[in-house]
């Protein structure tokens, strides 16, 4: 869709910002740009819908020679959202939306229906946001009102220059949801600059690492994680970066499924025969597989007689399986629970997460459940 | 009492003058507005021109209006023709420093944005520069307005008629009450241009809920 080949940019003044750099982006892909400030990602960015034009190398769209054709036409097409976002503080939020749709001379009907099509798509209600100006705006619906303002005449292609860098943490995470959610219907081919790694291995498809506008490693989130090109890669992506892993593998892939479970009504000798086998601690689910509650192996003195559900311990915590590593495991910490539970919206058991799980994890970066691995162990 | 009087006996006279002023005023200022505004859009392109025309037009206003109307005397004779090029003369810095700042404190972000859409230079000028200064453009207008009603008060004596006439027939006569006569419907012509651009100004901002 996007390919960057031997891309260079010498400023006047001789700074060479970026230095020989060929990229290829697919279509519906998201790329992001990361790097320390000053590495050239702006500059990259801005060759790409010529706001700097290239001093050398060639850029293509779809084929085309982007250097030869007509930069207003080119912009036009292109969606691009800024930092500062730009809104023009003279024109209500529906005027600054509708520019593009203006230049491009669609009509006012047609006008009038994207823009309430767009507002709303970042949830801000047309009939109250349309005719308010930007200063009357919050910084986080401001910044929604610059991505759908570059969304306009739907564009097949995205630059985004640190769109959610000035916006509180808080905001900014639900901003990165939103246009996760976004992209995933509208699937834009996107070029996003960022030097916020969490936000690139949250957002990105493939990560582009720049150093002193060359590119050092460009791959998968996990490939970079795993696999850091080099020791400044490496630094990059910080000594967290175990951690970070963690955020981007979902609990459903690492939880372990084939376990020993106790029910609730069946008898205590039962579950001590199953804890003969080794077992510290069971989940215990009624009949339907709705989980109840836990038994831990020195519960089973206090009753010798009786249902399970005389003995187990109710108060569990438990995960949804879309949920990531990293909330499991900060839940486990929070609770000082060895493992916990991951179930359904319903409350059924799909498995559990266990410290286990995650300590082979950091030996194998990419996790593969171990099929022999029954009931659970506390260690 | 006695300007009363006067004014009552010669009301006439002091509203043809008040016309011829009013007249000599608009024109000045209708032109410096037609050369000032190009001047200053030009000027936002180019930094070293922008400083040597700001220079000049502040350099302009710094000469005494008695000496540029000697100046041009020789030139153009007398009569409207020197008045009118001596005031739009005055008229210029004023605004081509509003409308050159009013367009260059636009936030290089939005400026960014515009060429990032697609805009072309000219749609960015229209659609956004000038929308966006009109406030801090009329205000300068506002500013020549007023001035260019005190300076026509003296173009009087080239020959270019308005209140000036009264002024300096009583300062020759040494009757104050004349100058009065002069003096006061030029200040009040003043007042009334300056409110009805201000209003105009407030009426025509397009940030209706931002009043600055
Ligand atoms: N017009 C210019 N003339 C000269 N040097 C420039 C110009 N624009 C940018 N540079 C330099 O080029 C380098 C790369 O700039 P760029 O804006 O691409 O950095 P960046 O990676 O986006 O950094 P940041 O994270 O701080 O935004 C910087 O060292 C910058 O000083
Ligand atoms: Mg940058």
């Amino acid at each position: 869709m996007i390919s960057l080949r031997d891309i260079s940019k010498k400023f006047p003044n001789g700074f060479t910002a970026v230095d020989n750099i060929s990229l290829e982006i697919e279509p519906g892909e998201l790329v992001v740009l990361i790097g320390s400030s000053g590495c050239g990602k702006t500059t990259t960015l801005k060759m790409i819908n010529r706001l700097i034009e290239p001093s050398a190398g060639q850029i293509f769209i779809n084929g085309e020679d982007v250097l030869q054709g007509d930069p207003i036409e080119l912009r036009r097409n292109i969606g691009y959202v800024i930092q500062e976002i730009g809104l023009f503080p003279h024109m209500t939020i529906a005027e600054n939306i509708a520019l593009v749709p203006q230049l491009k001379k669609w009509s006012k009907a047609k006008i009038n229906k994207r823009v309430n099509e767009l507002l709303e798509l970042v949830g801000l209600d047309p009939a109250v946001s349309a005719k308010k100006f930007p200063h009357e705006l919050s910084g986080g619906q401001r910044q929604r009102v610059g991505v759908v303002r570059a969304l306009a005449v739907d564009p097949p292609i995205m630059l985004m220059d640190e769109p959610f860098g000035a916006l509180d943490p808080i905001t900014r995470e639900q901003l990165q949801d939103e246009f996760l959610k976004l992209q995933a219907t509208v699937k834009k081919t996107i070029v996003f600059v960022t030097h916020d790694m969490d936000e690139a291995l949250k957002l990105a498809d493939r990560i582009v690492v720049m150093h002193q506008g060359r590119i050092l490693q460009c791959a998968r989130p996990r490939e970079i994680l795993r696999n850091p090109a080099n020791d400044f890669v490496r630094d990059f992506v910080g000594a967290d970066h175990t951690l970070k892993q963690l955020s981007l593998i979902k609990v459903r892939e690492a939880m372990q499924t084939d376990i020993s479970t106790l029910y609730a009504d069946e008898s205590i000798a039962a579950a001590r025969e199953k804890f003969a086998q080794g077992y510290r601690s069971m989940v215990v689910i009624d009949r339907r597989g709705i989980v109840k509650g836990y038994v831990n192996k020195v519960h089973l003195n206090e009753v010798r007689e009786g249902p399970v559900s005389q003995i187990m311990r109710t108060r569990f915590s438990s995960i949804g399986p879309d949920k990531s590593l990293k909330e499991a495991l900060t839940l486990m910490i929070q609770r000082d629970a060895g493992y916990i539970a991951v179930i359904d919206e319903r409350g059924t058991l799909l498995g559990v997460v266990s410290t286990n799980s995650l300590h082979q994890l950091v030996g194998e970066p990419y996790l593969e459940v171990e099929g022999e691995v029954e009931g659970i162990e506390i260690s | 009492m006695k300007f009363l009087k006067y004014m009552a006996l010669h009301y006439d006279k002091i509203g043809h003058l008040l016309l011829q002023h009013v007249r000599v005023t608009v024109i000045s200022l209708v032109l410096a507005a037609i050369i000032g505004i190009p001047l200053g859009i030009l000027i936002t392109k180019n930094e070293k021109a922008a400083k040597i025309v700001l220079y000049v037009a502040g350099i302009i206003q710094t000469v005494p209006s008695i000496a540029l109307f000697g100046f041009l005397i020789p030139v153009l004779g007398i009569g409207l023709k020197p008045a009118v090029v001596a005031l739009v003369l005055y008229g210029q810095l004023p605004i081509i420093r509003n409308v050159y700042t009013g367009i260059k404190t636009i936030s290089p972000a939005q400026m960014e944005s515009a060429r990032g859409m697609g805009m072309t230079g000219f749609q960015i000028l229209r659609r956004i520069q000038i929308p966006e200064a009109f406030p801090v453009i009329l205000g300068g207008i506002r500013t020549a307005a007023v001035a260019l009603v005190g300076i026509a008060a003296i173009a009087s004596i080239v020959g270019a008629g308005g209140l000036g006439d009264l002024i300096f027939e009583g300062i020759s006569s040494v009757n104050s009450t004349v100058v009065l006569a002069g003096a006061i419907p030029a200040a009040l012509l003043a007042l009334a241009i300056d409110y009805v651009l201000g209003v105009l100004e407030r009426s025509l901002n397009p940030m209706p809920t931002m009043k600055k």
